[in-house]
Formats: structure tokens, C-alpha cells, sequence
């Protein structure tokens, strides 16, 4: 029986003993940083676009892990800030606690969320921004024009930098307007003249290519003029920007650049109208209620006078 | 101080624990892939071996001998080794987490390296004083790194190696182990 119980208190002993030096080294031993940096990499959305001022995203965890502002990450935006101070308890910081490098502004909201758009008439087709993009949100070949998938599109800027004809920008996700020019030929490169413009010869070469049936040579001359109005009397609104009428002509006049900020133009001017419109309407509709009350306002009153100056309730 | 020498020559070279002993297999075939990987397994299984040998011999002498109980050795060996393997485990990961990472499932796999049972056995089977337990341990334990490191090595230049298809992998590395052995048997007569 001696035994039995020795075996028990050796055993236990030793047990319990280890355990508490496992205890022990485990308190001692700096906390594993790696399984923070883990998981706030994972809400991270890996665009390695370096905005934060860190070089890509697992620096930036590391760095978030051990106690950098939350707020820095533009493409992640407010929902990547929410889920990072739920996971770490810890709300986005003032600005003078950033990073040097960081950018000033924390990213907007996202209804302020803006993202990148290719002004696809100026496009060359050099695929740099393709290559670029971190999230493959621009779609495209060399050669021909590129553009923007809106709901891939993280915002991150990365595709601006490289492109060498500025042709991209960042435009608000909430703007209404948005002419996205539907071109379906793209204009070679190598049919880049030394002078951009010679003067039209009215050949009338466009308007026997123009899938839509319009003028392109009239329409060119109310869109040099800026006659949008004449422009639009003429068709411009159902000009679908393929591009044909560019490849016809033989003076390559840049045809599909003149129609397409004419559309925008007039499609502004529209929208302008609209909402001027739904003014007039709103106030018109305000005046009615307003008269109407008034003339019911009187009518009691009349009422009132008539019935000897008393009050209902005093009748 | 020579029998020092001797028994440390012996645990590294004479009866190296792998290729002589065949004890510690596991990690001799599956982490000797690459080089790096294999040396720091043999440094860790060196600082495993070495502390759960000395520990063991403390506790075989000091609480199992005078209390009666040798029969628990084994049980009580396999105890220590596997706290640590937890310790080791736990340093390796702050020191540097991408050995951590390497090493994987080999390292808590240290725990059932029959080597290092096998040391703190023998030692307390051959009645062994502590200094000598250390030198043993050690000396099993830079046996255990050598082998790996060489068999290692020897894994690395096969991969680049016109191997016949029905050799290559496995079968060539059971091949070199077997070769690696009888060139150890050579050792046979340097010491006890």
C-alpha cells in the first residue's frame, strides 16, 4: 500500500511540478506577437499598395500588431477599420499619433469611396495599369483600351501613377454621372499621326461607316464649336462611341474624343435639367399645400365671423 | 578525465545512436530533406537530449532509487522529455518562428525520439555519475546533429543525382542510410 501511494505522490508531484514550469516560462517568455499580425493581416485586403506608409500589408500587421494606428489603410476603408478595432478592441487614433509616413487623411467613409476611372479615349492600350493593379480590377490587352471593373476596384491608386498619359482617375463611387464610353474599335497606335488634326476634307467617308447613321462630319463641326445644343438636335445623344468613324477617316481626325465630351456635356446638362426640374416641381408642389392650407385657414375664419365672432366650443 | 573522452567518442562515433544503436529514425528519415532544417532539429534535439538525460539522472537517483520505485523510470523519463520538448517548442517560437515553422510536426515529435529516452536510460542503466551522464548525453546528442547533418547533406546532392526511376526518394536515401552505417561500423574498436 506503501507503494501505491508513493507512486501516486511521485508521479503527481512531478506532474504538477513541470506543469508550473511550463506555466512559468510560458508567462516569462514575450507574448507570440506572429498570431496578431496573423490575423489582422487577414482583414486586411492585401492590395499591397503601401498607402499606410508601410511597405505592404504584413508590415503593416506586423506594425497594426504591435500597436500602430488602425485607421491607415485607403482600399480597406471604413469596413477594414470597423473590423480591426472589433478584433483588437481599440479605436482609430488622433492624427498626430500617425505613422510619418501615413497618409493625412484617413480613408472616406464608404459612400465617399471613390475609385479609379480610365478616360478610355485617351487610353494607348499600354497595359502598365493592368499590371499595376493589385486586385486585377483593370481588364484589357496590350494594344487596345483598358478599363475599370467599379465593383473590383478597391481605390488604391496604384494604377495612376504608372499610366503615361494620365488618363486615369479617381472619381466618387456615389457620382450619378457616368458616361462610360461603350467604344468598341480601339485606335491603333501606330495610326498616331505627327499632327494630330488635319483639317476635315468632307469625304463623307464617317458617315457612310457610322453604324448609327449621324453626320460625323457636321457633328464635328457644332462639337469644335462647342455647339452642344445643334450637336444634339443632330443625334449626338445616339452616337454609341465604336470608334468606326476615327478608323474611316483619312485626315485621322480624332473624331470619338470630340463625341465623347460632347455626350458628357449634354449628359450633364441633363442631369442638371433633371434636378432643376424636380426643384420647380418640389416648389410648385410646396406652394399648393401652402395655399391650400391658407384658404382653409380663411375659410374658418369666415366661418368663425359669420357665426357671430364665436368660437365652436363657445356656441 | 581520458575515460571522459572515451565515453564521449564512444556516444558520438562508436555506438552513434542512429547508425549503430538505430535509435531516432524518425527525424533521421523525415527532416533530412535539406540541410538547414536537419541541423537545427539536431540542435534542438541536442538541448532536449542533454537536459532531459541530466534531469533524469537527478530524479532516478535522488527521488526513484531512495523511494524504491525504478520500475517507474520509463514513465517518469517520458514525463520530463515531453516538458522539454514544450519548453523547447516555446523558445524555438519566439527565438525564430520560421524554424518553428520549418521544423513543423517534427519538432513536438522530439517527445517520441526514441534517442532520447534511449540516452537517459542507458545512462541510468550503466549506473553512470552525473558528470558522466553529461558527457554521454552530449556526446549521443553531437552523434544524433553529425549523422543529420551528413545524412542531410548526402539527401541534398542525391536530389540533383541521375537516380534510376525505381530509386529515386525514398528507396536511394534507405540505400545511403544502410552505406552511411557500415562506413560507422568502421568506428568499431576506437572506444568502448
Amino acid at each position: 500500500m506503501g507503494v501505491f501511494w508513493a507512486i501516486i505522490g511521485v508521479m503527481g508531484g512531478l506532474g504538477l511540478l513541470l506543469g508550473l514550469g511550463l506555466v512559468w516560462a510560458h508567462r516569462r517568455l514575450p507574448p507570440d506577437g506572429s498570431t496578431i499580425a496573423d490575423a489582422v493581416e487577414a482583414l486586411l485586403p492585401q492590395t499591397q499598395c503601401a498607402q499606410c506608409g508601410y511597405p505592404g500589408c504584413r508590415p503593416y500587421a506586423e506594425a497594426v500588431a504591435d500597436g500602430a494606428a488602425i485607421d491607415l489603410c485607403p482600399p480597406g476603408g471604413a469596413e477594414t477599420v470597423e473590423a480591426l478595432g472589433r478584433l483588437l478592441g481599440r479605436q482609430p487614433e488622433p492624427p498626430q499619433n500617425r505613422h510619418p509616413a501615413a497618409p493625412q487623411n484617413p480613408p472616406a467613409p464608404a459612400s465617399q469611396a471613390a475609385i479609379a476611372v480610365i478616360d478610355e479615349t485617351r487610353c494607348i492600350g499600354c497595359y502598365l495599369c493592368v499590371r499595376a493593379c493589385p486586385v486585377d480590377a483593370i481588364v484589357g490587352a496590350p494594344q487596345l483600351m483598358h478599363t475599370v471593373l467599379a465593383d473590383q476596384c478597391t481605390g488604391c491608386e496604384l494604377c495612376i501613377e504608372p499610366c503615361p498619359v494620365d488618363c486615369i482617375s479617381l472619381r466618387p463611387v456615389a457620382d450619378p454621372v457616368d458616361i462610360r464610353p461603350i467604344r468598341i474599335m480601339a485606335r491603333p497606335r501606330n495610326r498616331q499621326p505627327e499632327h494630330p488634326e488635319l483639317s476635315c476634307i468632307r469625304c463623307g467617308a464617317c458617315q457612310t461607316l457610322c453604324p448609327e447613321a449621324l453626320f460625323p462630319q457636321e457633328l464635328l463641326w457644332y462639337a469644335r464649336n462647342e455647339a452642344w445644343e445643334a450637336a444634339a438636335d443632330r443625334g449626338l445623344d445616339a452616337c454609341i462611341e465604336c470608334g468606326l468613324c476615327n478608323q474611316a477617316c483619312p485626315s485621322n481626325i480624332d473624331l470619338l474624343t470630340h463625341f465623347s465630351r460632347g455626350r458628357q456635356v449634354l449628359a450633364h446638362q441633363a442631369q442638371a435639367r433633371t434636378r432643376a426640374e424636380h426643384a420647380r416641381e418640389r416648389y410648385g408642389k410646396h406652394q399648393e399645400r401652402t395655399l391650400a392650407r391658407q384658404a382653409e385657414r380663411d375659410n374658418r375664419r369666415r366661418e368663425r365671423l359669420s357665426a357671430g365672432g364665436q368660437r365652436p366650443w363657445q356656441r | 578525465m581520458q575515460e571522459l573522452g572515451l565515453i564521449f567518442v564512444g556516444a558520438l562515433l562508436v555506438n552513434n545512436f542512429v547508425l549503430a544503436q538505430f535509435l531516432g529514425l524518425c527525424p533521421f528519415m523525415g527532416v533530412t530533406g535539406q540541410y538547414r532544417p536537419a541541423v537545427a532539429m539536431g540542435m534542438a534535439t541536442t538541448f532536449v537530449l542533454t537536459l532531459s538525460a541530466a534531469t533524469a539522472h537527478v530524479l532516478y537517483h535522488q527521488l526513484l532509487q531512495p523511494l524504491g520505485l525504478e520500475f517507474l523510470r520509463i514513465i517518469v523519463f517520458i514525463v520530463v522529455i515531453a516538458s522539454v520538448v514544450q519548453l523547447t517548442e516555446r523558445v524555438l517560437r519566439n527565438t525564430s518562428p520560421l524554424l518553428h515553422q520549418i521544423l513543423g510536426i517534427y519538432l513536438p515529435l522530439i517527445t517520441t525520439n526514441c534517442a532520447v529516452l534511449g540516452v537517459a536510460l542507458l545512462a541510468v542503466g550503466k549506473d553512470m555519475s552525473f558528470s558522466r551522464t553529461i558527457v554521454y548525453s552530449i556526446g549521443a546528442a553531437a552523434g544524433f546533429s553529425l549523422v543529420m547533418a551528413l545524412f542531410a547533406a548526402l539527401r541534398e546532392r542525391l536530389d540533383h543525382a541521375s537516380t534510376p526511376a525505381a530509386f529515386r526518394g525514398a528507396p536511394i536515401a534507405l540505400v545511403t542510410a544502410g552505406i552511411l552505417s557500415l562506413a560507422f561500423m568502421g568506428f568499431a574498436g576506437l572506444a568502448d
